[in-house]
């Protein structure tokens, strides 16, 4: 394997350039057209819009910030712009010079089947150099059934091929058997560290703040870094230019107001997004007083405004702030992520585009009693993370897209600090030093037309490095603490560099086919300290280090994919094989919470996954939808756990099946479904038991050798539209939706427990969470 | 790992918990077997009373039946200088006990031996052995740890708090073990009423009356009772192992649980439970009136506030 690495490596950079060498040789005679692509009604750039002149075989997609850049031969041309849900634009241009050409899309009549959509480029997903990528559009996700009507983009996101979630009603998931924290979850590029709100239970994703949605499984761009799985690239609206919009709802449990408006038309402007629960209003009609006493809410604030100075500037700024509250009357408990996004994108010449972003990120949380006795304390922890990054993408000629870019990021570790709080305090104050780590990343990354076949080729190389003042820990070969070492503050005492290649080759069998392969590389710095299956908010994030180096990840996929009448049905077979090398597994109750000793508690183990992906997506006049199935399977080897024999990994369900499907009846009406069907997830159970001081322990054998019972479920919803009434602007939609129609007992835990009753007893008990649960939720826009 | 941190932890999740509509029931699920092993429990303290050693064998996981004791075994406690032979009680069969004479010393290290044992039914006789060390501590450690304690009761956890007049000694890393008598009768007579602690954030610290131990239910404790609260020094294996066999025997919550695993032993050839060696410092009170007539007032005004 080492050698095949190597190999690839050098056939990276050896391809990177020699297509550098080739660009000013081809650009001869061509002219370059690029522009913005927009939404008419809102002037909201669109994303993966595509372009393509009616004449030629050629085309090409507006990127994250809607800008596209196009190479053509001197001549006329009908230059056609398309974009899902959109009415095509179409343009006569000459082209005997360079040309600026920005464009406006009008969103579909919304009177369905008076205008006849052309769909000729609707074949995007087949003629696309990337594979393992999933796009969903926010209007499809509003559709899906969600829990208690809060619409969340992490839910849609696990019901597509290749996900699998952590536990019922889980944010966290897993991407073709990485672990919940191989995913890099960016919302306008920043990092959120933990995307989950109240348990999980819901994303900290606003729908109506967001505009475009990108899950990338393994094929990941070059661009991109830093975690072994997945990136989930979500991009928030920049707020509408042409006139102020409000959007919002009232749901069972949470209410949302978004607005938006020019602040100079089509040149600048905002969008503003709150949600906020209001479940704990309803306590006191509970009767119960425990929960009288209690607070328990969440809220997000989104914030956006961009500028565009001209042509070729634009700036944007935008903001995340969210935030969960608990408390009963002895302790309170929150936690919550903050992102801070600038961005600057420039257009040198006709086609070299740039973005650079300056970012922060921050997550941190808190437990405190709100007693005043000598035990009544506070504990805090904290991560922040500050980047730079200048992303180029230089369209050199017809044949070749060159993307190129640079990042450094200091990343701050403040584990947990605890300090008493009363007078009379007995807790005195203790703290995990904060820690610092910085990390880069270099890539440069081509995509390569040869007439049929699109070639990828790029490598990232990422650099990590802890830097002081740090105080670390020096282990034996039995994990035990021998030594410390203390280094000064800027001292940079541990550096990893890891060269990442990826590669893809795309093969255009025709029109409505194409066969892709592709071959990943990445490597992970920093990593969750979390061993429970959903993941809780007090995992803390730490950085690889002396005593733990980076995880590694090899994917390699093939895909056929192939689209049917006339691009309505796009279908896709995907299969992969992955393997995971020093990866991060725990020892036996080990110790992830206010350990300074941690690294000791820390195994590095080896794992594999493969499986095989079938997606078929159908998009009609009154249908639409898709079905996803999964077969996967991922192992994990771990020294000192399982008895050193593989397991399955906690995440391995081999069946996976989505169907999902929304019905129009009429313009005003949809009816939405989901089925839901997978493999029960792996657990241990106990083969015998003993007993000490009264109560029975049991005696376990291998690590997740048998399963829960199978997991399926099915929602739905009904969406009514207000009556469409051209000369009021208000307009309304009732979202009545059911989760776990058929009330299916799906179990979130197996238990093995000692009969309060008669302690000589033990009997298997199953905890669910979540029966029938109908919920309504008016949505509204004016 | 600091006990009073997780029932905290603990606290916070149940809340959450009980708000997400979580029902449980029963389920039956075929469960594999595995051998029949040998577990030994229990330990020498400072006190000088009839040590007790149990002696068992573990069993399918539905047995649904008390332990079996393993009887005739051959059994000794030593440390290194004087043997404590133990002989098996008349009335519970498995259960060994030392003379009443019989108490540990800090800093020394016990090594129990069990001899001819076998399973019931089996004649497959082996031998056991396990070590454990008392802290060694200060001369006067009686004196130094534990002042007093009261007992208040809790609104908050619906209990009686025993609170405790206590210093920690900064010199050395400490780990302790709370256990708890009313009238001289054991409440901590099940592994998960024992509390357990290290030092981590206390460590140099004195308290004029922190939580220590927690009592459940307004009605355990009246007026005249006398609480002893047993504050035990014990290794840091010995922790390690309360800590394992208590997260063992709780239920998994797959938000915070780690995968389920068996807690540690520290006998060797094949057995498993443990033995241990620590130190007992003790201090009693006597509930007053007023206590009482405090936790009345308390529970009245909740009730008159409703």
């Amino acid at each position: 394997m080492q050698k095949v690495n190597y190999y690839l490596k050098k056939t990276t950079l050896i391809l990177l350039l020699f297509s550098l060498t080739t660009f000013r040789a081809n650009s001869q005679g061509k002219f370059s057209i690029n522009g913005y692509v927009k939404d008419a009604s809102t002037g909201e750039v669109l994303i993966g819009a595509t372009i393509y002149p009616k004449e030629l075989q050629i085309g090409a997609a507006t990127n994250s910030y809607g800008y596209y850049t196009l190479n053509l031969p001197k001549g006329n041309y009908t230059l056609t712009i398309s974009y899902i849900g959109y009415s095509n634009f179409e343009k006569n241009i000459v082209v005997d010079k360079d040309l600026h050409i920005d464009a406006e899309l009008n969103p579909e009549s919304t009177q369905i089947g008076e205008v006849v959509i052309s769909r000729e480029k609707a074949n995007a997903n087949v003629t696309r150099p990337e594979m393992s990528v999933v796009k969903l559009e926010m209007k499809k996700i509003r559709q899906i059934p969600a829990l208690m009507g809060e619409v969340d983009v992490i839910k849609a996101i696990q019901l597509l091929p290749g996900v699998i979630n952590a536990a019922e009603g889980s944010s966290g998931f897993s991407v073709r058997g990485g672990a919940t924290d191989h995913n890099l979850i960016l919302l306008d590029e920043a990092t959120v560290y933990n995307a989950s709100h109240l348990m999980g239970f819901f994303s900290v994703f606003n729908n109506d703040a967001i505009k475009d949605v990108k899950l990338y499984k393994g094929d990941m761009p070059a661009s991109m870094g830093g975690r072994l799985a997945s990136v989930l690239d979500i991009r928030m609206k920049e707020g509408n230019s042409k006139q102020f919009s409000a959007t919002g709802g009232i749901g069972n449990l949470s209410s949302r107001l978004t607005l938006e408006a020019p602040i100079v038309k089509d040149k600048c402007s905002f969008m503003l997004s709150g949600r906020r629960t209001y479940i704990d209003v309803f306590f006191p009609l509970f009767n119960n007083e425990d929960l009288e006493s209690s607070t328990m809410y969440f809220y997000d604030l989104n914030a956006k405004v961009n500028y565009t100075l001209n042509n070729n500037n634009r700036i944007f700024i935008s903001g995340y702030f969210g935030r969960d509250k608990f408390g009963s009357g002895a302790m309170g408990f929150g936690f919550g992520n903050k992102t801070f996004t600038t961005r600057w994108n420039h257009i040198f010449g006709h086609n070299l585009f740039m973005n650079a972003t300056l970012l922060r990120s921050n997550y941190n949380y808190f437990l405190e009693s709100n007693t005043n006795d000598a035990n009544a304390f506070k504990w805090d922890s904290e991560m922040k993370e500050t980047s730079l990054k200048v992303d180029f993408n230089l369209k050199a000629n017809t044949n070749h897209n060159l993307k190129f870019g640079v990042s450094t990021s200091l990343l701050t570790f403040s584990p947990g600090v605890v300090n008493g709080t009363s007078s009379d305090a007995f807790i005195r104050h203790w703290e995990i030093p904060e820690n610092y780590s910085l990390e880069h990343g270099v890539y440069a990354m081509n995509e390569h037309t040869i007439s049929k076949f699109i070639l990828k080729y790029g490598v990232r190389l990422s650099v990590f490095q802890n830097i002081g003042k740090a105080k670390t820990i020096i282990l034996d070969e039995n994990y035990k603490v021998v030594d410390t070492k203390s280094y000064k503050s800027g001292e940079i005492y541990k550096t990893y560099i890891n060269p990442e290649p990826r590669l893809g080759l795309t093969y255009l069998i025709n029109d409505i086919s194409s066969i892709k392969a592709s071959y990943s590389r990445s490597a992970q710095y920093i990593q969750q300290a979390s061993n429970s299956q959903a993941g809780s908010p007090l995992d803390i994030w730490f950085a690889a280090s002396p005593n733990i180096k980076p995880q590694l990840a090899d994917q390699w996929a093939v895909g056929y994919f192939r689209n049917f009448f006339n691009n309505t049905l796009e279908t896709s077979v995907e299969t992969y094989y992955k393997k995971m090398d020093r990866l991060i597994d725990f020892k036996d109750f080990a110790s992830l919470l206010l350990n300074d000793e941690m690294e000791a508690d820390i195994r590095a183990g080896k794992g594999h996954s493969y499986g095989l992906e079938l997606y078929g997506r159908f998009t009609r006049n009154k249908i639409d939808g898709w079905i996803s199935y999964t077969y996967s399977r991922t192992y994990r080897q771990t020294p000192g756990v399982n008895f050193g024999s593989t397991y399955n990994a906690a995440y391995d369900k081999p069946h996976n099946l989505s169907i999902v499907f929304s019905y129009n009846f009429s313009n005003r009406v949809s009816l939405s479904a989901n089925w839901l069907y997978s493999t029960g997830q792996a657990y241990t159970q106990p083969v015998g038991r003993y007993e000490i001081d009264g109560v029975i322990l049991p005696i376990y054998s291998e690590r997740n050798a048998k399963r829960y019972p199978d997991y399926h479920r099915l929602d739905v919803s009904v969406i009514i539209k207000s009556k469409h009434n051209i000369s009021r602007k208000w307009q309304g939609e009732w979202n009545i939706s059911v989760y776990n129609l058929y009330n299916r007992k799906n179990a979130w835990a197996i238990n093995f427990v000692q009969d309060p009753e008669n302690s000589n007893k033990t009997y298997a008990e199953k905890t669910y969470l979540f029966p029938m649960i109908p919920s309504v939720t008016y949505n509204f826009k004016f | 790992m600091n006990s009073i941190i997780m029932k905290l932890k603990y606290l916070a999740i149940t809340a959450t918990l009980a708000m997400a509509v979580s029902c449980t029931e029963k389920i039956d699920i075929n469960l594999d077997n595995t051998d029949v092993k040998v577990i030994i429990y229990g330990s020498i303290t400072t006190d000088t009373v009839a040590h007790r050693i149990s002696i068992t064998q573990s069993a399918d996981y539905y047995s649904n039946t008390p332990p079996k004791g393993i009887s005739g075994a051959t059994v000794t406690i030593t440390d290194g200088e004087n043997v404590y032979p133990l002989t098996e009680s008349i009335t519970e069969p498995g259960i060994y006990l030392t003379q009443p004479n019989v108490y540990g010393l800090p800093g020394k290290t016990y090594t129990i031996h069990a001899q001819n044992v076998a399973i019931n039914g089996s004649s497959d006789f082996k031998e056991y052995t396990a070590e454990s060390s008392i802290p060694a501590l200060p001369e006067n450690y009686q004196n130094i740890y534990l002042d007093s304690i009261n007992v208040v009761y809790n609104d908050n956890w619906d209990g009686w708090i025993v609170n405790g007049w206590a210093n920690e000694p900064a010199d050395q890393r400490n780990f302790y073990m709370f256990r708890v008598y009313i009238n001289d009768v054991s409440y901590s007579d099940s592994l998960n009423n024992l509390m357990i602690s290290d030092d981590k954030l206390i460590n140099g610290s004195s308290t004029n009356g922190a939580a220590l131990y927690f009592i459940q239910e307004p009605d355990t404790l009246k007026a005249g009772y006398k609480v002893t609260l047993e504050l035990c020094v014990i290794n840091e294996d010995h922790f390690r192992f309360l800590y394992e066999a208590q997260t063992s025997s709780q239920p998994q919550i797959p938000v915070f649980s780690a995968p389920p695993a068996n807690a540690r032993t520290n006998l060797n050839n094949g057995a498993i439970g443990y033995f241990s060696a620590f130190a007992i410092i003790k201090s009693s009170y006597i509930v007053k009136e007023q206590d009482v007539l405090l936790k009345d007032k308390i529970l009245g005004n909740k009730r008159g506030s409703k």
